[in-house]
């Protein structure tokens, strides 16, 4: 018997039997649509961990000298900044973006006292564009391009300063022999919201912060922030040609940031774990539909063998009907799920109720609006996965179907 | 009216004894000369010592006393300084603090400690910490040195003819100092002695700038040839029951020091 | 009377029942496991931010929270411990002394932040010992000894086993200094705590900064860190006026935020696998009715009322629930037991697990079971069986029994 037979027939099953197909399609379907929102949600906030640390903390490509990140000292830097910040742009794609950046250990004083502080120098507008400093001033405003004696303090530093806007602050690091000191004003008062963080929070331009170790012109750190983490590969290897032969640690962000990768993925890995268990669940409920279709109709069935339909083609009808409702049920749930995930990839989801304006996880800063993405590939697994399993959930009622001797299956209930 | 300052100065010198207790000795002001006829400028005024400020040296004793919340204690030091870049203070009493001593050299103090027989620099995230237990700073032992460059001065009264009343500068910081006052005000008396300096903060838009500590000179006796302020005072604004008080006693000055004495090395005898 | 048929019923169709029932089961095993994984992550998170670093119950100076100043202390130190510990309630209690000291290497020295604790009892209450990641724990007596954060040890050039000047301030004054030795590493996982942390021996630093039998810090640990007020009001009596007591939520609302975050993220993630596995309960119920018209048809012909044969249908679905109610018990109770046991690993190399929050969790998260869990999952079972019933027993009840039966 043909194949476009045992199609029309199973099809046919699948019509008569609207309620049922209905019911479970939708049951199906409906799973499907929860996990891919969910899973579009979960995406998305992965992306936002992965963006706000890569970068804050490094860049999609690090350049750093070596040893600095293992001591931490600010007199290990990378001499020439503005070159090597050229070398880099010279190699990016288009609407990257590369950062210089320093970080001093010091002290920094008041009239009235003093503390300690880790001083970090930035490009004001161009790290402005690339990470979420502007929105954490509170008072004042964010560092100007130019001003070098411009300083951000965080808001409790401040406090126990006893210093405010517009005040004169003096800052000290270790030189190279001896204690330097340099005067800053307050421009503006930043609170991350970590209490830590924010009492020993300094920001000032980057070639102030490295003029008070006596290091003009060097930067700790320079960084390439590409317009796609997918070019991180190629990218690095470019600059670390670039940059051949100048004695610098040149790495991509996996490297600089082993811990964020690993977090993703572990929580990704649990996710599939968890999502894989649930279709197990709706699979079961398909196997139980599809039994009791197949054991509601075994007479006729029966019917169907007395005439001469091999057990091949019962297998085979049976078999095309979970295919075809998987099929629909699955690209229907896909996307419904899409659907479902549109409004909040436009307007993110809130979760400022809970926790407040950013929270931080696995070292990074993250804002409590969360936008999903629409993860295509992701997604389409899902339902592939959903689909094989509905099939597969098929094949036991299916050969017992098969298997359904004419007489026994004719015989009156 | 103002003045540009001489590169090393009086002013200096004031500032020497008024932040920076072991540095105190040679560069103590001094009226070492008759008053200049007419009315000296505030740059003669601040230039008064200058000549003793250049290569002096000092070694004598020094005591001080620190009262706070918690009560008043007491320690006897023995102090070298030389020119405004070196110091050594050695704690004698309380025995229990004896042999303890810091050195200064340029911007980096070091503390020799006996009874462990160890030398720690400072570094500089303890240079907000207390001297010794005072209302002084670590950070105010190593300033002074560079203070010349960081202020300008202007004169805001002066004594009468008669000679009543007293000079009052205003030191004001330079744009770009890396100091944290507002301004700093130097009180001398009529017979060119140090009477008050007081220090304030900018004050914040439209106030003008708060007390934040005094430094109070009395006791002027004249010591190893020199008339200066014996006892200093230093005052902490917000807490005005608090003080620490230096009192300078057996200074003799110019008197030839090795180099070995400013040196880590013999930090340790 | 209609139970009893509701059972022969599902008897009669006994391999479609036991499958229902079995689908039904491992949704139920599902959110089991779920619940107990949840639990046992949000124990972790509030064992590692509230009870190791917070404590329940924090008595202060009254102005010590605000300033920390040094003279800001609690004298009487011994006494105190010893009567909290008395408590009825109170697990463990530890006292700190904490102070800012020059710490000295060979040739560098730096700032840290130094705190004198009873090591035995510290370790009870935030896990001290746990954290070293090299060398060894502090002795039971005071000695001397020494932990620094990895991190400040590397700065100042110095191992395990070397020794350290300390320089301080004492209370009268005077300048306190001593060398301490090195016996151990910390890694807390916190990089300020690493780069500045030191602890040492209440005694030792006691005799150092001149403060004896003094603390700044006491941390109450209970059973329950939900319990703190009730443990607050257990330990005031041995509390001498004039001291600050304080919640952990007082001390660090921060914390206590974030503990809600983490609940309410649960309870959205449990929301969910509760959802989908009530879909597939709801698919399965339905099914299992609808496919009975016919028999019920014939019920009603012969004279079943609509009301009763409603009520059969919702019994059926009571007892199917009830079966998977029962089959889930087993099968979460295995999944539970070996999360309990067991546990999942999520470590992220080099031992070490993931890090929220700024703290850092155990490579392997083990499951936390409650009651209330179980119960919750079983009743939801139950209600969604009687949910999904509803339709087809109304249904059922309307039918005309002519057009049932002619139903195939």
């Amino acid at each position: 018997m043909s194949l476009a037979l045992t199609l029309r027939l199973a099809v046919r099953n699948l019509a008569r039997a609207l309620r049922r197909t209905l019911i479970t399609g939708a049951a199906i379907a409906g799973g499907l649509t929860m996990m891919i929102a969910s899973s579009n949600l979960q995406e998305g906030s992965y992306k936002a961990m992965i963006d706000a640390g890569v970068s804050e903390q490094a860049g999609h490509v690090v350049v750093e000298a070596p040893g600095f990140r293992a001591a931490a000292d600010p007199r290990l830097a990378v001499a020439d900044s503005a070159g090597v910040a050229a070398a880099l742009a010279a190699v990016a794609p288009p609407g990257s973006t590369v950062l210089r950046r320093a970080m001093v250990p010091g002290l920094v004083q008041s009239p009235r006292g003093s503390s300690v502080v880790v001083l970090a120098g930035v490009e004001p507008s161009k790290e402005a564009a690339v990470t979420g400093w502007e929105q954490r001033v509170v008072a004042g405003a964010f560092l100007q391009d130019g001003d070098q004696r411009g300083i951000l303090l965080g808001e409790p530093l401040a406090a126990q300063l006893a210093v405010g806007l517009g005040d004169k602050v003096v800052l000290m690091a270790q030189g190279d022999a001896d204690i330097e000191s340099r005067m800053f004003r307050v421009v503006g008062l930043v609170r991350t919201g970590a209490d830590d963080l924010d009492a020993a929070l300094a920001m000032s331009s980057v070639d102030a912060a490295m003029e008070l170790v006596g290091r003009p012109g060097a930067a700790t750190q320079v960084s390439l922030h590409l317009p796609h983490p997918d070019a991180t590969p190629s990218a690095h290897a470019a600059a670390a040609a670039a940059l051949a032969g100048r004695e610098l640690s040149v790495l991509p962000w996996p490297e600089a940031l082993p811990e964020l990768l690993q977090f993703t993925e572990r929580d990704r890995q649990s996710s599939v774990l968890m999502f894989s268990v649930l279709t197990v669940i709706v699979a079961m409920g398909v196997l139980n539909t599809v039994l009791m279709g197949v054991m509601e109709r075994i007479r006729e069935i029966g019917v169907m063998r007395a005439l001469g339909a091999l057990p091949g083609l019962v297998f085979q009808m049976v078999l095309w009907e979970a295919i075809l409702l998987g099929g629909v049920a699955s690209a229907a749930g896909y996307a419904l799920g899409m659907l479902l995930s549109w409004p909040f990839v436009v307007y993110g989801v809130d979760y400022s109720a809970l926790i407040g304006d950013s929270m931080e996880v696995g070292g990074v800063h993250i804002s409590a609006v969360v936008y999903p993405i629409f993860d295509w590939v992701g997604g389409a697994r899902f339902a592939a996965m959903t689909w094989g399993l509905t099939v597969l959930a098929a094949v036991w009622p299916a050969r017992l179907a098969a298997r359904a001797r004419p007489v026994e299956a004719m015989r009156p209930v | 009216m103002s003045a540009a300052l001489p590169r090393r100065g009086l002013w200096l010198a004031l500032l020497l004894a008024a932040l920076a207790a072991p540095a105190a000795g040679p560069a103590a002001p001094v009226a070492a000369a008759a008053p200049a006829p007419g009315r000296p400028t505030v740059a003669e005024l601040l230039n008064a010592t200058d000549d003793l400020a250049r290569g002096a040296s000092s070694h004598g004793t020094l005591r001080m006393s620190v009262t706070n919340r918690t009560g008043t204690r007491t320690m006897a030091m023995e102090v070298w300084t030389r020119g405004t870049d070196e110091s050594l203070v050695v704690i004698q009493e309380p025995a229990k603090d004896k042999g303890v001593a810091t050195l200064k050299v340029g911007d980096n103090i070091w503390n020799y400690l006996p009874k462990v027989d160890r030398t720690v620099k400072v570094p500089a995230s303890m240079m907000g910490g207390s001297w010794m237990g005072s209302h002084l700073t670590n950070d105010d032992l190593v300033k002074s040195s560079r203070m010349a460059d960081d202020f300008t001065a202007a004169l805001v009264e002066e004594p009468t003819a008669a000679g009543q009343g007293r000079w009052v500068i205003a030191l004001t910081p330079k744009p770009e100092a890396a100091v944290v006052w507002g301004k700093v005000v130097v009180e001398i008396r009529a017979d060119r002695q140090p009477e008050r300096i007081l220090y304030y903060d900018e004050g914040t838009a439209g106030q003008p700038g708060r007390l934040v500590r005094s430094l109070v000179f009395s006791e002027v006796r004249t010591q190893g040839g020199r008339t200066f302020p014996a006892r200093m005072s230093v005052i902490p604004a917000d807490a005005p029951a608090e003080k620490t008080e230096l009192v300078y006693e057996q200074m003799q000055f110019d008197i030839p020091l090795p180099d070995s004495t400013f040196s880590l090395q013999s930090l340790r005898r | 009377m209609l139970f009893a048929i509701a059972w022969r019923n599902l008897g009669r169709h006994a391999r479609r029942s036991f499958i229902t029932a079995l689908a039904m089961a491992v949704g139920v095993a599902l959110c089991m496991g779920s619940i107990a994984l949840s639990d046992g992550i949000f124990q972790q998170v509030a064992h590692v931010m509230v009870d190791q670093a917070l404590g329940h119950v924090q008595v202060h100076h009254p102005d010590w929270p605000t300033r920390k100043r040094a003279e800001d202390t609690q004298p009487g130190a011994a006494a105190l411990v010893a009567a909290l510990e008395g408590r009825p309630g109170v697990v463990g209690v530890t006292g700190r002394l904490v102070t800012a000291v020059l710490v000295g290497g060979p040739s560098t020295s730096a700032g840290a932040r130094v705190l004198g604790v009873d090591p035995r009892r510290e370790s009870a209450v935030s896990g001290l010992d746990r954290l070293v990641a090299s060398g060894a724990p502090l002795g039971a007596a005071p000695a001397r000894e020494v932990l620094l954060g990895a991190e400040l040890a590397r700065s100042i050039g110095v191992g395990v086993g070397d020794e350290v000047v300390f320089v301080g301030q004492g209370a009268s004054g005077s300048i306190a200094n001593d060398l301490f030795r090195v016996v151990g590493l910390v890694r807390t996982g916190s990089t300020l705590a690493d780069r500045s942390g030191a602890w040492v021996h209440l005694g030792d630093l006691q005799a150092f900064l001149e403060l004896p039998d003094q603390v700044h810090e006491v941390l109450i640990l209970g059973t329950d860190a939900g319990e703190s007020a009730a443990l607050r009001a257990a330990v005031g009596p041995a509390v001498p006026a004039g001291r600050l007591v304080r919640t952990w939520q007082e001390a660090s609302p921060v914390t206590a935020r974030l503990m809600a975050l983490q609940d309410g993220g649960a309870v959205l993630m449990l929301g969910f696998v509760f959802s989908v596995a009530a879909l597939g309960v709801l698919n399965t119920m339905l099914m299992s009715v609808f496919e009975r018209t016919r028999e019920l048809g014939v019920l009603r012909a012969i004279g079943m009322s609509p009301g009763r044969v409603m009520g059969l249908v919702l019994a059926e679905a009571l007892l199917l629930g009830g079966l998977a109610a029962g089959l889930g018990l087993v099968l979460g109770g295995a999944v539970d037991a070996y999360l309990v046991h067991v546990g999942i690993d999520f470590s992220v190399g080099e031992g070490k697990g993931l890090s929220w929050s700024g703290i850092q969790m155990d490579p392997v998260i083990r499951g936390a079971v409650r009651w209330q869990g179980v119960a919750l999952t079983l009743g939801a079972v139950l209600g969604v069986s009687l949910l999904a019933a509803v339709w087809p027993a109304w249904r059922a009840a309307r039918l005309r029994p002519v057009d049932a039966m002619r139903q195939v």
